[in-house]
């Protein structure tokens, strides 16, 4: 009986050793946040048929995100651009935005022509829940399960928009954003974001533009 | 019986390092430089029952090789520029009205879902003999997954047209609709990508066009030449 409890305690102090030695892997004890990094991004140009995008002042600050765990990111990103068009007249019909499908740049139309600005974000290594999962059960037979998994898969890219601009005639349309937050979590790896503007022109010579702005690691 | 925990624990974590360097996590910085790959394009002409003529056409194809942002040879990503034009003559231009579906077929060998290791380390009961209890050699079961499954080809379009259906629902499209007797899309470097590809992977333009007349109804399709995507 004694030979038993002395197992019984030695299990947890070797458990808790597997958890500190899991936790300093991946820095979860490092929470101090660090500053927060200022990146200044570079001016971008396109045009196409009837379409002048261009992209000024734009910006991003990287600070960690409040999860405080390493694996999430905030950035805040800010920007201003400006499409050139020569567009026939449009009438805007009901809509509910895009549906985001693979290959669409995240851009639709519904009647007029129409700008779309987004940020492309990318992770390396996309975590599942990591982590030591502890079962214990006291039963007439005690029996112990230890298992510690850290599911890994390639991690996503994932297309999400700021805002969008109809635009029903041709002229010159802006599209300004100041610091809006954009947010990384769970990613094990490398992060990265880079902007994005499409422009669709409809009529019966239909274009669709897209500038990138350059990419900048979140983290 | 705790060294040899640590042992097994060490070899986890040496199996994740050699995991994450086997897929080059470990190097983000320089990003390839984009590679330019020129494309013939197609083009297709049809005569149609009333005697209508449709020339469709995928002109100016190119498709550039950008890095992914997910940064590792898993991931893929192309920037895609193409136009294709349809026109039409004969007896049924005047009455003509076309829709352009472009896409891209984009296809991948193997498909890379899942990779996973997980450790499982499960103690038997002590089992009692005799009055005195003895702890039961430990039983390790260790698992290490990596979900492979035969990649697929998937059809992916470039246009997300809205507009409401007849009852004023939702309703996207894939196409504009042009009434007459010419139509055009054009693109200029549209993303298609993949992510957790582990084997070649390739892709396709191609556009269906539907054209009807006062007397016809036709689809009719145009393809691109298959290139890789890296």
């Amino acid at each position: 009986m004694s030979k038993f409890q002395v197992i019984g305690r030695r299990r947890p102090v070797h458990l808790a050793f597997m958890a500190v030695a899991t936790m300093l892997a991946i820095g979860i004890w490092s929470p101090q946040a660090a500053a927060d990094a200022f990146v200044r991004l570079p001016n971008g140009h396109i045009e196409g048929p009837g379409v002048k995008i261009t992209s000024t002042g734009e910006r991003a600050i990287i600070s960690p995100s409040l999860a405080a765990n390493g694996a999430g990111r905030t950035s805040w990103v800010s920007g201003n651009v400006t499409v050139d068009i020569d567009t026939p007249n449009g009438v805007v019909g009901p809509n509910n935005g895009a549906q985001n499908n693979a290959g669409t740049d995240d851009s639709s139309t519904h009647g007029s022509s129409g700008l779309t600005v987004g940020y492309l974000v990318g992770c390396q290594v996309a975590l599942g829940s990591f982590g030591p999962s502890l079962g214990m059960s006291l039963s007439a037979t005690p029996t112990v399960a230890v298992g510690l998994s850290f599911p890994i898969s390639p991690g996503q890219v994932v297309w999400y928009q700021i805002d969008n601009k109809d635009m029903t005639k041709s002229g010159r349309y802006y599209l300004n954003y100041q610091d809006v937050p954009m947010d990384v979590q769970g990613c094990g790896g490398f992060a990265q974001a880079r902007q994005f503007s499409v422009v669709e022109v409809v009529g019966a010579d239909y274009h669709k533009v897209t500038l990138y702005g350059q990419p900048f690691s979140i983290g | 019986m705790m060294r040899s925990k640590s042992v097994r624990r060490g070899r986890a974590i040496g199996l994740a390092a050699a995991v994450t360097v086997g897929l080059g996590l470990f190097s983000p910085g320089a990003a390839n430089a984009d590679t330019f790959i020129p494309l013939p394009g197609g083009s297709i002409t049809r005569t149609l029952g009333d005697g209508t003529v449709v020339h469709l056409s995928l002109v100016n194809e190119s498709a550039k090789i950008s890095g992914s942002l997910g940064a590792t040879p898993l991931h893929r990503n192309v920037w895609t520029s193409a136009r294709v034009i349809a026109d039409v003559s004969g007896p049924g231009a005047s009455s003509a009205g076309i829709q352009l579906n472009p896409g891209y077929v984009v296809g991948c060998q193997v498909n890379l879902a899942s990779l996973g290791t997980s450790e499982q380390d499960s103690e038997a009961a002590p089992t009692v003999s005799g009055g005195a209890i003895t702890p039961a050699v430990p039983t390790i079961g260790t698992t290490e997954t990596l979900t492979v499954a035969p990649g697929q080809a998937v059809t992916k379009y470039l246009l997300d047209i809205e507009q409401p259906d007849d009852y004023g629902n939702e309703s996207h499209k894939k196409h504009p609709t042009v009434n007459g007797p010419h139509a055009s899309v054009s693109w200029t470097d549209e993303t298609f990508a993949v992510d957790g590809c582990a084997g070649y992977a390739q892709a396709r333009a191609f556009t269906f066009a539907d054209v009807s007349t006062s007397a016809g109804e036709s689809i009719i399709s145009v393809w691109g030449a298959p290139f890789s995507m890296g």
